[in-house]
């Protein structure tokens, strides 16, 4: 009975502390996501400023690293864009169209998957 | 003799177990108020996020002047930020965000400064106030998105800002910072 009632206590504890790493995990993540959100959109807005509907192309395929930079802090993400043409509906086209859909999507070290994306329609 | 080492053996083990108990429920009031805690920051940053980026879009809303002024200090900190728009009335009006030091924490032997950001219009209050901030930086940037040499080649604003909340015991402080940042592009500083 001593031993089922250390046995009880145990996993109990063990529970609680594998809630509390969950919990901040979770925390963590949505700041990393915040911080991915404001680079992605930032860049962007840089691309649909700065290039021309036709060279749009060029960023296809193009990573780069960005940082979150706060004060003396700062987080680095990994940018990944793709250019494709769309069609009047949004859905991607073989062919070209006068719509094109730049993607982005922001991945840190610390997770296997992208932690946000983005895109934006730019019309001719 | 047996009698009294099964009362010694069955006094450890319930010790042993209640302190368990005891630990486990010390854990999960202080998860709890933890989350709690980056809840409530989150929040208060999220409901600055918003407030802010609905009024830089609003930059030269109306106005023939945009941004007036920028000012930072030694640490980086954008210190004012202040730019012209339409009020409801269709009258010019200057929106002021000020960022004043209030309190410093000690956690884990680093002093953090904490600072309050208050908003005026035409000099009076109206708005802000989110008094456990960190950081809070705007930048101007060009069309590339670099900083920008002056006002007049700004086209977009780099916001970043990081909410504190300290929390726990006052000598053994533990902090939650809850960071935040978005680039607007507000259509008036197009042109």
């Amino acid at each position: 009975m001593a031993f089922l009632a250390m046995m009880i206590a145990a996993l109990a504890a063990i529970n609680q502390y594998s809630a509390q790493i969950q919990s901040y995990d979770a925390a963590y993540r949505t700041e990393f996501e915040l911080m991915a959100n404001a680079l992605v959109l930032e860049q962007l807005e840089v691309i649909d400023m700065t290039t021309d509907f036709d060279d749009l192309e060029d960023w296809d395929g193009d990573e780069m690293s960005r940082e979150f930079e706060v004060g003396s802090d700062g987080i680095e993400f990994t940018l990944s864009v793709t250019v494709e043409y769309v069609d009047e509906s949004g859905e991607f086209s073989e062919d070209p169209t006068s719509q094109k859909e730049v993607t982005i999507s922001a991945e840190h070290e610390r997770y296997t998957v992208a932690l946000v994306t983005h895109s934006r329609i730019i019309a001719e | 003799m047996q009698f009294l080492l099964d009362h010694i053996a069955s006094i450890l083990v319930s010790g042993a177990v209640l302190l368990l108990v005891i630990a486990t429920n010390l854990g999960a009031q202080r998860a709890a108020v933890e989350e709690t805690v980056a809840y409530a920051a989150k929040v208060q940053t999220l409901n600055l996020a918003d407030y802010l980026e609905d009024d830089l879009l609003l930059i030269g809303d109306g106005t023939s002047d945009t941004i007036d002024d920028v000012e930072t200090n030694s640490d980086g900190q954008t210190t004012e930020f202040s730019f012209w728009r339409e009020d409801d009335l269709g009258i010019d009006m200057l929106v002021s965000y000020t960022l004043t030091e209030t309190d410093s924490v000690e956690i884990d032997d680093e002093w953090i400064q904490l600072y309050r950001l208050d908003r005026t219009e035409n000099g009076v209050a109206a708005g802000g106030g989110s008094s456990t901030l960190s950081q809070f930086q705007i930048t101007m940037l060009n069309a590339a998105g670099n900083p920008a040499a002056g006002i007049a080649a700004a086209r977009l604003l780099r916001v970043r800002a990081v909410n504190v909340y300290p929390f726990g015991d006052p000598d053994d402080m533990d902090m939650f910072r809850s960071y935040w940042g978005i680039t607007v592009r507000p259509p008036n500083l197009d042109s």
